[in-house]
C-alpha cells in the first residue's frame, strides 16, 4: 500500500508529460477513423484483413503506427519528470507498471481497432505489441535484451497462432519497458549530438522541428489529420471517376495533395518560422548565415510536408486496398508533393514576416501554390510533380537570396 | 568499511565516463568529489543513488549492494540531484510524505523546517520554487530516517550565503552521527568547511 501513493504520483507525471503529445493524435485519429469506419466505409474486420493479406501493409501500417504514438508513449513510458524519483527505496515495478498502464491509454486506438476487428486477444497483442516497440524505440543502445524483444514483437506482429502472438507480445513488452526505463536517463547524452550529427544546416532544422513538436503538436496534429482525410477522398474520387491506371490514380493524389496539404501546412510553417524566429537571437550570436536558416527552415518545413504526404498516402493505399506498387507510387509521389510543398510554404512565411503586407501574402502563396499543384496534376498527370518540384526549388532559391532582409528586419526588432 | 566502490564502469552516448572507478569511505567520512565539467561526477552519484545503472563493477554499503533494482540498502541512502527537479506539481510536504512512507520512517520535525527554512513555501508546489528553494527542500526529503549515505550534486548551487552556512553545519552533524556523505563540487572552500577528504574524478578514475 506505501508504494500507492508514489504509483499515484508517477500516473500523475507520465499523464502530464503525455497529454499534451497524445491529445491532437488522439483527435487526429477520431476524425480519421470516424470517416474511415462510417456507415460508408470499411469495417474494421475488413481493414484488418487487408492488412493481414499484405505483410508490407502490416509492416508500413505498424511502423506508421510505432512513428505517430512515439513522443506521447515515450512521455507516458518514462516521463523525464519522474526521474528525480528513481532514488527512492520502491521496486521499479512500480515505475514500469505505472508507465506501462500509462503508455497503454496512448496505444487505446490501436487496440481498439484490432479489437473491434479480431477480438479483446487480439486487442491484447496489439497493445503490448505497441507498447514493447515504442520502448524498444525511446532505447538506445541496444543489446541482447533489446533484440530479443524486437523478435518477440515481430512475432507478435506477424504470428498466426493468436495465443503464440499474445506470449511474444507479452514477453516483449516484460523486457521492452525495464529496458526502456533503464536508458531513459542516458538517451541525453546521445541526443545531444543532434539528429544530423554536426552539421549546422540538420542542427538548425532539427531545433526548429522540434519547436514545433514540443511547443505547438496541435498544428501539426491538424495537418496530419486533414492530409489523412484527403487520403480518405482518395479511392472515393478514384471510384467515382472510374480510375483503374496506375498512373492516373497517382495524378489524382497529386492533386489531391496539392489542394489538401497546403492549408494544413500552412499551420505547421508557420510555427516552424515561429520556432527559427525564437532561435535567431542564437543564429546571431553564433554567425550562423541567413542562408543556412531559411534553408534549415525550408528543410523543417519540408519534412513536415513529407510527414504530411506519407500519411495521405497511406491512408489512401489502405482505402483503395491497394497493391504494394501502387502503395509505393503513392507514398513517392505525396511525399514529394508533401516535402516540396512544405519547403515552398516556409518561404512565404518567411516572405510574409519580411513583407509589409505580412499576413496576407502567406495566405496569397499558399492558395497560389496550391492552385498551381491541382492545375498542373489535371494538365500533366504524374509529370507535373517535376514542374512542382522545380518551381519549389526555384521559390527556395530565391527564399534564401532574401534571408538576409529577414534577418535584418527581426534584428531591428 | 562502510562505503566501498569497485570497479564501476559507465558508458554514455558511446563515452565511457567511469572506468573502473573505485572509492572507500569509512563511517562518518565526507568525501569530496573534484573533477572538471562532464568528468562524470554526476554519473557516478546519480548510479550510487539508483537512478542510472551502471554497466559493471559493484557498490556496497554496510557490506549489501546498493546497485541494481532490488537493493534493500537504498532505504538507508538519500540523495539530492543537481537540479533539485522534484515532481513539480508535489509541495515540497508532499514529497517529505512520499520519502517518508517509503522509507518507513517519520516526516520531517519542527526543528528541521525551521533549520532548513522550508515553513515559507512548505506547501508551495515545487515548479514555483526557486533553485535555493528546492535544493533545501530536496534536502530535507533526503535526511529522513535512518540514512548512511548521503549523496550531495553540487549542492551550494543556487544557495545563497545563510543556506551554505547550514548546510555545512548539517553535513558535520550527519558526519558526527556516522553518515557517510559524497558531495560532487567545484567548491574547494565548502569542501574545506564540512572537512572533506578529497578525491579527482578524471579520464573516468577516482584519485586521491
Amino acid at each position: 500500500m506505501r508504494h500507492l501513493a508514489l504509483a499515484k504520483i508517477l500516473v500523475v507525471l507520465s499523464m502530464r508529460a503525455a497529454y499534451p503529445l497524445a491529445a491532437p493524435l488522439l483527435l487526429g485519429i477520431f476524425l480519421v477513423a470516424t470517416v474511415l469506419f462510417g456507415p460508408n466505409g470499411m469495417s474494421p474486420p475488413e481493414a484488418l484483413a487487408v492488412m493481414r493479406a499484405s505483410p508490407t501493409l502490416m509492416t508500413v501500417l505498424w511502423a506508421g503506427w510505432l512513428m505517430l504514438g512515439l513522443p506521447a508513449a515515450r512521455a507516458a513510458l518514462v516521463p523525464s519528470s519522474a526521474t528525480y524519483l528513481r532514488w527512492l527505496p520502491a521496486p521499479r515495478l512500480v515505475f514500469h507498471l505505472a508507465g506501462g498502464v500509462c503508455a497503454l491509454v496512448v496505444e487505446a486506438p490501436w487496440m481498439l481497432l484490432f479489437g473491434r476487428g479480431e477480438g479483446l486477444l487480439s486487442a491484447s497483442t496489439a497493445g503490448l505489441a505497441a507498447l514493447a516497440g515504442h520502448a524498444l524505440a525511446a532505447t538506445r543502445p541496444w543489446g541482447a535484451q533489446e533484440a530479443l524483444a524486437a523478435a518477440g514483437v515481430g512475432l507478435a506482429v506477424f504470428g498466426h497462432l493468436p495465443p503464440l502472438a499474445f506470449g511474444a507480445a507479452l514477453v516483449a513488452a516484460c523486457l521492452a519497458v525495464p529496458a526502456a526505463f533503464r536508458r531513459a536517463p542516458e538517451v541525453s547524452s546521445g541526443a545531444a549530438r543532434g539528429f544530423w550529427g554536426r552539421s549546422p544546416l540538420g542542427a538548425l532544422a532539427s531545433t526548429y522541428l522540434l519547436g514545433v513538436l514540443r511547443g505547438e503538436p496541435a498544428v501539426l496534429g491538424r495537418a496530419l489529420a486533414l492530409a489523412a482525410l484527403a487520403g480518405l477522398i482518395l479511392p472515393l474520387a478514384a471510384r467515382g471517376h472510374d480510375l483503374d491506371a496506375d498512373t492516373s490514380i497517382g495524378a489524382l493524389a497529386l492533386g489531391l495533395a496539392a489542394v489538401a496539404l497546403a492549408p494544413g501546412l500552412s499551420g505547421a510553417v508557420a510555427a516552424v518560422v515561429r520556432a527559427e524566429r525564437a532561435a535567431s537571437w542564437l543564429c546571431d550570436a553564433t554567425g550562423t548565415a541567413p542562408r543556412t536558416r531559411a534553408l534549415a527552415a525550408a528543410l523543417a518545413g519540408g519534412l513536415l510536408g513529407a510527414t504530411s504526404g506519407l500519411v495521405l498516402a497511406t491512408v489512401g493505399a489502405l482505402g483503395l486496398h491497394a497493391p504494394l506498387a501502387l502503395a509505393a507510387r503513392l507514398v513517392v509521389l505525396a511525399v514529394a508533393s508533401g516535402f516540396a510543398t512544405g519547403a515552398v510554404l516556409v518561404g512565404g512565411a518567411r516572405e510574409a514576416e519580411a513583407s509589409p503586407r505580412r499576413g496576407d501574402r502567406g495566405m496569397i502563396e499558399a492558395l497560389v501554390w496550391a492552385a498551381f499543384g491541382a492545375a498542373m496534376a489535371s494538365l500533366a498527370g504524374e509529370l507535373s510533380l517535376g514542374m512542382v518540384l522545380g518551381v519549389g526549388i526555384v521559390r527556395i532559391g530565391t527564399a534564401t537570396r532574401r534571408a538576409e532582409v529577414l534577418r535584418r528586419i527581426r534584428g531591428a526588432a | 568499511m562502510t562505503l566501498s566502490i569497485v570497479d564501476l564502469d559507465k558508458r554514455l552516448g558511446g563515452r565511457l565516463v567511469l572506468d573502473a572507478a573505485g572509492l572507500s569511505a569509512a563511517r562518518g567520512e565526507v568525501v569530496a568529489i573534484f573533477g572538471d565539467n562532464g568528468a562524470g561526477k554526476s554519473t557516478l552519484l546519480r548510479i550510487l543513488a539508483g537512478v542510472l545503472d551502471a554497466d559493471r563493477g559493484h557498490a556496497t554499503l554496510d557490506g549489501a549492494s546498493i546497485l541494481g533494482p532490488r537493493a534493500a540498502a537504498r532505504a538507508r541512502v538519500g540523495y539530492v540531484p543537481e537540479a533539485a527537479d522534484a515532481p513539480a506539481h508535489l509541495s515540497p510536504r508532499e514529497l517529505s510524505a512520499l520519502v517518508a512512507a517509503l522509507k518507513r520512517v517519520p516526516p520531517p520535525d519542527e526543528a528541521l523546517l525551521d533549520r532548513l527554512g522550508l515553513r515559507a513555501y512548505w506547501d508551495r508546489p515545487f515548479g514555483g520554487l526557486s533553485l535555493g528553494q528546492r535544493r533545501r527542500s530536496c534536502l530535507c526529503a533526503a535526511i529522513l530516517g535512518d540514512v548512511r549515505l548521503l549523496l550531495l550534486d553540487e549542492p551550494t548551487n543556487g544557495l545563497d550565503a545563510a543556506g551554505v552556512r547550514e548546510l555545512a553545519g548539517l553535513v558535520t552533524e550527519r558526519r558526527a552521527a556516522g553518515t557517510t556523505v559524497l558531495v560532487a563540487t567545484h567548491d574547494p572552500g565548502f569542501a574545506e568547511a564540512i572537512g572533506a577528504t578529497r578525491v579527482r574524478l578524471s579520464a573516468g578514475k577516482l584519485e586521491t
